[in-house]
């Protein structure tokens, strides 16, 4: 599905992704961690393109077109999400309206008319109770006030009604207690299937309990420099990051 | 202002031909503000004038602005302002010209007196507030006061049911036309009434509206204020809203623009009875070479008294816009609670913003607070948009609407507040935006 080669970006010069290699398989769940600083979110975010990054050397080619030459409006249509980290307040935004001219967004794209109000309205009510997501929170302007957990939720809500190909998600688990957790990766497990793929940016092994993938990789210092099974991330929770540096 | 005669050549030309045509209280009105207008000319030099600071007035004198004499047209294009499903009266101005074929309901209603201001002054009911509110002192007032064709005088009894009244300007003609609308509101105690002034141009034509009304609120009374402003881009319009608030009064208020080449609003409010409260909201959405300056003054003059400002200024291309607020607390006006806020969005590097609230407070138990903000739209916010598929145009129309809406939705008439929506909407500037 993505297979990203030797990628390289910098933030304000300074060089952040340092040689990335990876590979992700339809119906994959990969899981990046490493520590603070390692250039995970710097990695979800060069692949979601968001501008302040640039890319200095490599190529991310996703369903056979190369995303780096995309604009990110392009990448989400072709069927990339990013769960953002922080997810950004659109002041007086309805959501009603922003999550409609974002499906219709990807709906033209593929082809397919634009909703009416009343299919869109019937496809929103499937996916809030899908992932159990406070009803009036889509009633209100796109995440202005929520809290983080709120924001978090309204990340999953959106993977799940925009049903991407690719889902990457920037350190969803940070700052949620558990209820919220497991919200966060039971929308996540009923979202994956043999057509597409997931990739799980964190920082710690607790999500992995209720998402597990296939696949985890160690990040440090902009390169992946270990990659095994779900029993990697256990052995980091074990030995700490420490055992990657050294 | 002998040296200036040439300048106001036009203007004493229409002075001569409406004191020739009107007899009665009108003519000594009109000759005093006349005196005064002479004394004053046109606020043009600005140097140490503080209220004209930022707005340059001279291009006025550039040209010659005539009235039209006679009522040239009643074949306007059909705008109106879709409103009050209830109780409705819509009054039809053209270049000042009450147009009767196009005003509905003015007689139709009990309690609810409408005349023109010439009528009301020679029948002695409209002395007691005409030109007492406006001062003669404002250039732009008192050429007005000098001026103004027949002007409207309302005055709504206390028994009076709830009424909305839509009062509808249109400049006509060819170009260099001048218009000078003037309005004089009375309510009596306790009575309730919803006003929409709106301006608009019937022509293409650089024209001139100096346009004064003056609003006297009576004790527990309630007017639901909006100042629709639509004249072309190549008009002048020179505004200038007197309300006088007694006692348990409330005056709400909403001004929208979008027209004029230049443009002043102004709006002074005196709260001159305890417990009366007024909440002014505004929205400004400037282009190209439009210069727009909204000028609020607010007098709490009594205790107990509330004052809400709230403006936002949407500015692109090489636009200006001005926001001056000057809310004054006087020593006897304790538990004052005074809010003003001005926020704006830039939209382009030549677009330029001078946004001044200021408070003057004398009495010591009060709440106030001022604050103005100039941001240009949120990189992140539209990388966040982008990301979800949207394109950038769609994204920053998605946040510009919602900034205006804010305003928008003080509006509680569903059909007005759909038609301000549908207008701010469809003006919603195309921007480049620079997101690095």
């Amino acid at each position: 599905m993505i297979e990203v080669k030797d990628l390289k970006a910098n933030i304000e010069e300074k060089e952040i992704l340092k040689g990335i290699n990876l590979i992700i398989n339809p119906g994959e769940v990969h899981a990046i961690m490493g520590p603070n600083g390692s250039g995970k979110s710097t990695l979800a975010n060069v692949i979601a393109g968001r501008p302040e990054y640039t890319v200095t050397s490599g190529s991310v080619q996703f369903e056979k077109q190369e995303l780096l030459a995309l604009e990110p409006e392009d990448r989400a249509r072709a069927g990339v999400f990013l769960a953002f980290q922080y997810p950004t307040e659109l002041p007086g935004v309805r959501a009603w309206q922003f999550l409609k001219a974002a499906v219709d967004a990807i709906r033209v794209h593929n082809g397919d008319p634009e909703y009416t109000a009343r299919e869109f309205d019937l496809r929103l009510k499937e996916c809030v109770a899908e992932v159990s997501i406070d009803p009036e929170l889509v009633k209100r302007n796109v995440n202005e006030g929520f809290s983080g957990g709120e924001k978090k939720r309204n990340e999953i809500l959106q993977m799940t009604l925009l049903n991407p190909k690719l889902a990457i998600l920037d350190e969803t688990d940070s700052g949620l207690d558990i209820d919220a957790l497991k919200i966060v990766a039971d929308g996540v497990n009923n979202f994956r299937n043999e057509n597409n793929a997931v990739l799980v940016v964190t920082h710690y092994q607790r999500l992995l309990n209720y998402i597990v993938p296939d696949k985890v990789h160690v990040l440090f210092d902009g390169r992946i420099v270990q990659s095994g099974g779900p029993e990697l991330a256990l052995e980091l929770e074990a030995k700490g990051y420490d055992w990657v540096k050294n | 202002m002998s040296e200036m005669d040439l300048k106001y050549e036009c203007y004493e030309k229409d002075y001569e031909l409406i004191t020739q045509n009107s007899v009665g209280i009108a003519n000594n009105v009109r000759s005093n503000a006349w005196a005064a207008f002479v004394e004053s000319g046109m606020p043009v030099a600005r140097k140490g004038n503080e209220k004209w600071k930022y707005t340059n007035v001279n291009s006025i004198l550039e040209k010659t602005f005539r009235k039209n004499a006679k009522q040239l047209s009643s074949e306007i294009s059909a705008t109106s302002i879709p409103c009050g499903s209830t109780a409705h009266i819509k009054i039809v101005l053209l270049d000042g010209h009450l147009s009767d074929d196009l005003s509905s309901n003015m007689k139709a209603f009990e309690g609810i007196t409408i005349t023109t201001i010439q009528e009301g002054l020679d029948a002695g009911n409209a002395n007691k507030h005409f030109a007492k509110h406006a001062s003669l002192k404002d250039g732009f007032v008192s050429l007005n006061t000098a001026l103004f064709n027949e002007g409207i005088s309302v005055e709504v009894d206390s028994t009076t049911e709830p009424i909305t009244l839509e009062l509808l300007h249109f400049t006509t003609g060819n170009d260099g036309v001048a218009n000078y609308p003037r309005l004089l509101v009375n309510l009596k105690e306790n009575s309730n009434v919803t006003l929409i002034e709106g301006f608009f141009s019937n022509n293409d034509g650089e024209h001139f509206t100096d346009a004064v009304t003056e609003i006297v609120l009576d004790p527990g009374s309630r007017m639901v204020h909006s100042r629709v402003m639509l004249e072309n881009l190549d008009s002048v319009h020179m505004g200038t809203t007197n309300v006088y608030q007694s006692s348990d009064s409330e005056f709400k208020s909403a001004s929208f623009s979008k027209g004029s080449k230049l443009a002043r609003n102004e709006m002074s409010i005196l709260l001159d009875g305890p417990g009366s409260s007024c909440d002014l909201a505004g929205l400004y959405l400037t282009v190209d070479d439009q210069h727009v300056d909204n000028l609020i003054n607010i007098d709490h003059a009594k205790p107990n008294c509330t004052s809400n400002i709230k403006y936002k200024g949407i500015l692109d291309g090489n636009s200006r816009a001005i926001f001056g607020g000057e809310v004054i607390v006087r020593k006897d006006a304790q538990k004052t609670n005074a809010l003003q806020s001005d926020k704006n969005l830039v939209l382009s590097d030549g677009a330029e913003i001078d946004s001044k609230p200021s408070l003057w407070i004398y009495a010591d138990d009060v709440q106030c607070g001022h604050g103005a903000t100039a941001g240009s739209i949120n990189g992140d916010t539209v990388f966040y948009m982008k990301s979800r598929g949207l394109d950038e145009r769609t994204a920053s129309r998605f946040l510009i609407h919602a900034f205006a809406r804010e305003i928008i939705e003080t509006i509680d008439d569903p059909d007005f507040m759909q038609y301000l929506d549908d207008m701010y909407e469809s003006s919603i500037p195309d921007v480049t935006l620079n997101l690095g």
